[in-house]
């Protein structure tokens, strides 16, 4: 496969060159080479161990790779860092940490600042729109603990949003969070790309892979399938990449499910 | 001047008391600062590590002659590193790679001091302090070594609060989490030096995760917690320090104890989360609750029979003993809510208590009509939460209610719902187990108190709306009946006649308004 095709003269938002990561000698990635076109929602799925985090983790330097570089934006991707905000999935955040709702989101700040400099006006007129943006102004002062589950993932979300990053990585997003939510969350996430934001999100729901995502990344250690998503989700890709994991049955069902509108 | 004035003062004419409370107070702000860190970290077992691994390194400067500050700082550090190396070398995680650390150089401390034959005097102060002997010289190195910890943690603020909450974004968006990590073990080791002589390396440990603990369960934001843990920390060791003065005993396990004492003063005491105010609350909920119950329950009886309740069928109707149903109506007298005869057998309500009844009960039966139709939980299932949310739903709310189910008449259960004013209409029916043979019944509504029974009775269609005809009456007292909807209404599917058999004491629990011997077929309609 052809990594996703961007338009002329467009810099791909992330590129994988060759790169091969493993966990104590496992391999977790082999040789993924992948570029992500920048301004558009693309998915990544594969099956549990595939290597989805991971691919993350490797962008933003928090693994170390066996080989291979990765770019953000055209650049070596550890100078690029401050425009990629990360949302993590809800299980890896310390719920109880005495952390108010505005304390999180203003942490979108600090990758702007220096060490030891403390937000200014500025800064706190930022958090304060992206409060108003997720509809959390109300619930600023409240102990983060204190949120329902799609409360807390659109906390982080706002925080993104601080950040004024040009591209995000959701891990896992929907985990814990009822239909609602999950509607409110996609819709942001497309308000973002309408502002001309790049949005990579890992998830493994394959229903809402044609109705979400404009670019599908198959991944199982290696890149099994990339392309716009009506185009690479077939039968055959759904195979290839979750082995005889998924029924005949579930696939069909998946197939059978029409392009959203 | 006073006797208070010679508590506080008494002490310190002497000028080892005076160095002992600036230590001490020192001792307490630098450990209860950064401990706030190591409880948002979960560190504080590193804490425990790093202050028993400073042993070695203060035997072997007490060997070569070295300032022993020097020499615990820098076996500090080489634990400090020596379990991450563990960490990343081996397959072991962190808290395995801390206990082999930690013991291990406390081991090898023991073990030279044992070598050097020092006398136990000595090592027992190492180990558990002797803020008394504090010199001025002792003084200026635990502040130095405070002022640069509390400058650091000042300076780095930001950082260490946003790598403590969310390592993998910090690191992600370039922050240097390796250089923290370890400036973090530097602050520690230096914080455990300069406590040193106050508490010792076994207490330290607890100086260094009570205080923030403590703070942690009263708030819910890092700078009122580090100012909270402050004062605990600071409290604890100048009280600890009085009171081993009074007492005549070890001062660096007194102020330990102070502290862990006001850890469980707001573990239990704490207003928004203390054990103590938790059931409080809910002991004065429920003694409310006892109140509101046994006061619609005087409403009912008043309803139901004519003029004054007797306490024993109050007391019957609750379930309770009549000396219990007494001392409720004696609190209901007290609130102006009901009124008892001169032999203080039976009571009656007052407007007032009238009143708040009608809108208890309204509120009850207007959010089961709500959780049914609007929430979409089973008719059996309601009673409990409206029973819940009646006695927190003020006159307005219920107000609020009813205009959105456009006024109900009745609960699904077919009780009737009272109107925000005015009397409450008598459904005039009775239990179907009074009906006639060959009688025929509109099922008006059904006793609501016990889920199970209201699952037999939806099985048995025995809802209000329905028609029953009483066939007979068989074995052991059960009913022979007929039942049947003429209509669908309210939710319910038109249903065809049917024969059931209805238990006698199910058969108390549904009231139906008589409607005479009519023939089965007959086009009666519900209402």
């Amino acid at each position: 496969m052809t990594p996703a095709p961007a338009p002329a003269g467009d810099v791909p938002a992330m590129e994988w060159h060759n790169v091969s990561v493993s966990y104590h000698d496992r391999p977790v990635l082999r040789g993924v080479t992948l570029a992500i076109a920048a301004g558009r929602v693309t998915g990544v799925i594969g099956p549990n161990g595939a290597g989805k985090s991971t691919l993350l983790k490797a962008a933003l330097g928090l693994v170390p790779l066996d080989s291979g570089r990765v770019r953000l934006f055209g650049r070596p991707a550890l100078t690029q860092r401050r425009r990629v905000a990360y949302v993590p999935q809800r299980g890896a955040v310390d719920w109880d940490y005495p952390v108010s709702v505005a304390d999180v989101v203003l942490m979108g700040r600090y990758p702007h600042l220096g060490l030891a400099r403390r937000p200014g006006p500025a800064d706190l007129a930022r958090v304060r729109r992206a409060l108003e943006e997720t509809g959390l102004d109300d619930l600023a002062n409240r102990q983060i603990g204190q949120l329902s589950g799609g409360q807390q993932q659109r906390v982080f979300l706002a925080r993104a949003l601080a950040q004024e990053a040009d591209l995000l990585l959701l891990d896992e997003p929907f985990v814990g969070v009822d239909a609602a939510t999950e509607e409110a969350i996609i819709g942001l996430i497309r308000r973002l790309k309408d502002q001309g934001r790049t949005v990579l999100l890992v998830n493994h729901d394959l229903t809402v892979v044609r109705e979400y995502y404009d670019d599908l990344v198959m991944l199982n250690q290696r890149v099994v399938a990339v392309g716009p998503a009506g185009q690479v989700f077939t039968e055959d890709t759904l195979r290839r990449t979750f082995g005889g994991r998924l029924t005949i049955l579930e696939q069909a069902d998946l197939l059978a499910k029409e392009p959203g509108p | 001047m006073s006797f208070a004035w010679d508590f506080v003062t008494g002490p310190m004419q002497y000028a080892f008391m005076q160095r002992a409370l600036v230590a001490a107070t020192m001792v307490g702000l630098i450990c209860a600062v950064l401990s706030c860190f190591l409880v948002v970290k979960r560190w504080a077992l590193l804490g425990d590590a790093v202050s028993h691994a400073v042993l070695p390194g203060v035997a072997i400067a007490y060997l070569l002659r070295w300032e022993f500050f020097t020499g615990a700082v820098l076996a500090g550090i080489l634990t400090a590193v020596g379990i991450g190396f563990v960490e990343q070398k081996s397959r072991v995680k962190e808290d395995t790679a801390m206990g082999i650390m930690f013991t291990g150089a406390f081991a090898l401390g023991v073990l030279i001091l044992s070598a050097i034959r020092t006398r136990s005097q000595d090592l027992y102060h190492i180990l558990f302090g002797n803020v008394l002997g504090v010199s001025d010289r002792d003084l200026w190195l635990t502040g130095v070594t405070g002022a640069v910890v509390l400058l650091a943690v000042w300076l780095l603020y930001k950082e260490l609060v946003w790598w403590t909450f969310d390592p993998t974004m910090a690191a992600a968006t370039g922050l240097n989490t390796g250089a923290l990590h370890y400036a973090l073990m530097v602050l520690l080791t230096l914080t455990i030096v300069a406590s040193l002589q106050a508490v010792g390396i076994v207490l330290v440990v607890a100086m260094l995760i009570t205080p923030g603990a403590t703070a942690f369960l009263l708030t819910t934001r890092m700078p009122p917690m580090i100012a909270l843990a402050s004062l605990v920390g600071v409290v604890a060791t100048i009280s600890g320090l009085y009171t081993s003065y009074y007492l005549d005993v070890a001062s660096g396990p007194t102020m330990v104890v102070a502290a862990t004492g006001l850890f469980f003063l707001a573990m239990f005491f704490s207003p928004r989360e203390g054990i103590v105010w938790r059931n409080l609350r809910r002991w004065r909920a429920a003694r409310a609750q006892a109140l509101e119950d046994a006061l619609k329950h005087v409403w009912a009886l008043e309803g139901a029979g004519n003029g004054d309740v007797a306490v024993a069928d109050l007391a019957h109707s609750l379930g309770r003993s009549p000396r219990g149903a007494r001392r409720l109506l004696v609190r209901l007298v007290r609130q102006g809510l009901a009124s008892v005869g001169g032999d203080g057998l039976a009571a009656s309500l007052t407007g007032a208590g009238r009143r708040r009844a009608r809108q208890l009960v309204r509120s009850h039966r207007l959010w089961e009509r709500y959780l049914v139709d609007e929430a979409g939980l089973p008719w059996d299932a309601v009673h409990g939460e409206a029973h819940r949310l009646e006695h927190v739903t003020p006159e307005t709310m219920a107000d609020q209610l009813s205009e959105a189910l456009g006024h109900p008449a009745t609960d699904p259960h077919g009780e009737p719902i009272p109107a925000k004013e005015g009397g409450v209409a008598r459904p005039a029916d009775r239990p179907l187990s009074a009906l006639q043979p060959g009688h025929q019944g509109l099922v008006t509504r059904v006793d609501d108190e016990d889920p199970a029974d209201l699952r037999r009775l939806a099985a048995l269609c025995l809802v209000p709306g329905a028609q029953v005809k009483l066939l007979g009456v068989g074995e052991y007292g059960d009913l022979e009946v007929r039942v049947w909807v003429p209509g669908a209404r309210d939710g319910l599917p038109a249903r065809a006649p049917r024969a059931a058999r209805v238990p006698r004491e199910l058969a108390g629990k549904v009231f139906v308004r008589e409607q005479g011997s009519v023939p089965v077929q007959g086009r009666q309609a519900p209402q």
